[in-house]
């Protein structure tokens, strides 16, 4: 199984943290045959090295700067699943039909903002300072609590439920 | 020791620069030091020794070694040596961080593989030469392997070199290539700076200068929801247009979009008696169903009461239930009855998380309610002064001749204004001969100046204009003394008018709008839930 996951947008507001991606990624393979491919500019490689340090380099591969936006959708037409922020993945992953986990920071609405597609799953929570449309290092006052909300381990099951062979179970996704 | 004779008998590809690498002083460099590894070192042949004397070599049937993991402690080598292994790893960064790991700050890592364009003289895998290369190699790529393996504050490139030595150019791509054809990098592990840990992924430390006026919520009871869509199911309709004659005429437009948004629905109509004729002549409806909750004549009014409208409209439709249910009147009157039809989602005019009924709801209103005209008085009692007399209903000033110029002597009145174009008049009167004062006119508690003129008899009389872009929740007038003594004065506060708006979206617009709306939701609805452990 291929999962691609783009954890870069282009805003720090709108970005899960680097360590939940990692936990993210190591709850993928360490399911058999799933692998990780990472999507990213070639400016996000360097930060996205730390994601793949210390994992195999044959079960997760940092694609940043290697491909191309039209590579990408390569990569995304063979994806099994795609995880990623409000970002522009997000958006085209949806737009092809992949199955997308869009892990959403509070800074904008979800119900205007989110991906649409016929197999999206939004993971947002709703603090009381939400929506700010807030951005960058200095926008959140608050430590990126509605980020924070989502762990890796719901973000993962909300992955299962949208891909439930990823669990073990057939899928129901097509 | 270490001399050429020795290097007659090292791996076949170090054997081949070991020489030089004698004589310029790359081993006395790199490779000093009690304690060094060289990985991989037989290679093909069996006859083989380590890359110097004092080295460890290191292969597959070294007691403790899997392949990957080394069977050493960390930071206990002054040097590891691997010359054509790494393309032969698939997981080439678990092992480049494995040689590194055993190496001690100030030792050395260095790495030889095979150039794609010496060695290989391809552009794509399989190699021609060795069916078990892994990967091609360029000096950015090898380095890319590297960044991808290691933390980049824990180590310098000391040396990264196309070592093509005695390469016989002349050989052509399809046969093995003769002489030197690799490339060396050699890593030197620094102590890492104690800086490093700041560079996290996740960006500087937060600073907190945003401005909030909220906290988030306390952890406790906060849950993280998840939004699912799914594919489009929607099966039944059921299209509310209680409107007049002329209304329904507005609505063919968006009416024939809606059908063609949802060909496989069966949609109900409910309107009013006058209009199932023209529903009929649309003829796509699959059901009209007549009713009135207001007369065709708003003149001709049946004394029947609106509760006894909505008893009678619930009574229609009990038992049944639809995907979808659609107010499609943009005044808001009519939204009630939605409350009485059993549907999965609703949609209509609205403003979200206030018509909480309201699954899909467009916060348009019609421009002529939005735009209405008006007009009224901010009373003499919403503003103040400190020099006067305030009787209420005016407040009176008594001649003046100290006060500075500039300084306020009436304020108020602190009333919202929604936008628009208003005509005010100060109502300001002398009892004595005329004044030269000055005024502004300001919000945001006085920060921000939308007005400003001189008042004297004449411009109080004239009035003025003053242009609303945003909704206004301070408006402020302030009466500001002049450069001349001020006679005895009455104010009486202020009249404002507000213009009627002209133009916006068309009724039509508005419903097209609303269809358009509907039909995007409705191709993947989405469904909120908790998925908090």
């Amino acid at each position: 199984m291929k999962i691609v996951v783009a954890p870069l947008s282009n805003d720090y507001l709108r970005d899960w943290p680097m360590e939940n991606y990692r936990r993210l990624v190591g709850l993928c393979t360490a399911r058999p045959e799933t692998d990780v491919y990472l999507l990213g500019a070639p400016d996000q490689r360097v930060v996205m090295n730390t994601l793949v340090r210390g994992t195999d380099a044959t079960r997760v591969v940092n694609l940043a700067g290697r491909q191309t936006w039209r590579d990408a959708r390569w990569t995304l037409l063979e994806a099994d699943a795609v995880v990623a922020n409000n970002s522009g993945i997000a958006h085209l992953a949806a737009r092809m039909g992949r199955p997308t986990l869009c892990i959403f920071t509070a800074s904008h609405d979800p119900f205007e903002w989110m991906a649409r597609g016929p197999a999206v799953t939004t993971l947002f929570t709703r603090t009381r300072c939400a929506p700010c449309t807030n951005s960058g290092p200095n926008g959140c006052p608050f430590g990126r609590k509605c980020l924070l909300e989502i762990t890796p381990e719901i973000a993962f099951a909300a992955l299962c439920d949208l891909v439930p062979a990823l669990r073990g179970e057939a899928s129901a996704v097509s | 020791m270490t001399d050429e004779n020795w290097g007659l008998r090292v791996g076949e590809e170090a054997r081949k620069s070991f020489s030089r690498w004698l004589k310029d002083g790359f081993i006395d460099r790199y490779l000093s030091g009690d304690h060094i590894l060289d990985i991989g070192y037989k290679g093909y042949l069996d006859d083989v020794v380590p890359i110097v004397p004092r080295a460890t070599g290191v292969d597959l049937d070294y007691p403790g070694y899997d392949g990957t993991t080394l069977p050493f402690p960390d930071a206990s080598q002054d040097a590891v040596f691997v010359s054509h292994t790494l393309e032969h790893i698939s997981d080439y960064r678990s092992s480049i961080a494995e040689w590194f790991r055993v190496l001690r700050p100030g030792g050395h890592l260095i790495l030889a593989v095979p150039h794609q364009f010496l060695y290989e003289r391809n552009l794509s895998l399989p190699s021609r030469f060795n069916a078990d290369h892994k990967r091609f190699y360029t000096p950015a790529s090898l380095l890319m392997e590297v960044e991808e393996a290691l933390d980049p504050c824990s180590y310098r490139v000391r040396l990264l070199e196309d070592n093509d030595a005695d390469f016989d150019y002349s050989i052509p791509p399809q046969d093995h290539a003769g002489g030197c054809y690799e490339i060396l990098l050699v890593l030197e592990k620094i102590p890492r700076p104690k800086w490093a840990d700041d560079l996290a992924p996740e960006g500087p430390e937060e600073r907190g200068e945003g401005v909030f006026t909220v906290e988030p919520r306390p952890r406790e009871g906060e849950p993280v929801m998840a939004i699912t869509g799914g594919l489009p199911d929607t099966r039944s309709i059921l299209l509310m247009k209680l409107d007049h004659r002329g209304d329904f005429i507005l609505a063919e437009r968006p009416l024939r979009r809606l059908r063609s948004s949802f060909p496989d629905a069966a949609i109900t109509l409910i309107c009013g008696p006058w209009n199932t004729a023209a529903a009929g002549e649309l003829g796509f409806f699959d059901e009209v169903v007549p009713f009135s909750i207001f007369a065709e004549n708003a003149t001709m009014n049946a004394a029947v009461s609106l509760t006894e409208r909505v008893r009678q409209f619930r009574q229609l439709f009990t038992g049944r239930s639809f995907d979808l249910a659609i107010d499609l009147r943009v005044e808001s009157d009519t939204r009630l009855l939605l409350n009485e039809v059993s549907a999965t989602t609703k949609a209509g005019f609205g403003f979200p998380g206030v018509d909480r009924h309201l699954d899909i709801a467009l916060p348009l209103s019609s421009p002529t309610a939005s735009g209405k005209a008006k007009r009224g008085i901010f009373e003499c009692s919403a503003f103040s002064t400190r020099y006067g007399k305030h009787h209420g209903f005016a407040i009176a000033l008594p001649r003046l001749s100290t006060v500075p110029a500039g300084e306020t002597i009436i304020w108020g009145p602190y009333q919202s204004v929604t936008p628009g174009a208003y005509r005010m008049q100060l109502l300001l009167e002398s009892e004595a001969g005329p004044f030269q004062l000055g005024f502004d006119v300001c919000h945001n508690s006085g920060n921000n100046i939308i007005y400003a003129d001189a008042l004297t008899p004449e411009t109080a009389a004239a009035g003025f204009a003053l242009q609303v872009t945003e909704t206004i929740r301070d408006l402020e007038i302030r009466v500001r003394a002049g450069n001349t003594p001020i006679p005895p004065l009455r104010f009486h506060g202020c009249t404002y008018q507000k213009e009627g708006g002209v133009g916006g979206p068309h009724q039509t617009e508005l419903m097209m709008l609303l269809v358009t709306c509907i039909e995007e939701r409705m191709r993947y609805p989405a469904g909120v839930r908790s998925v908090s452990p």
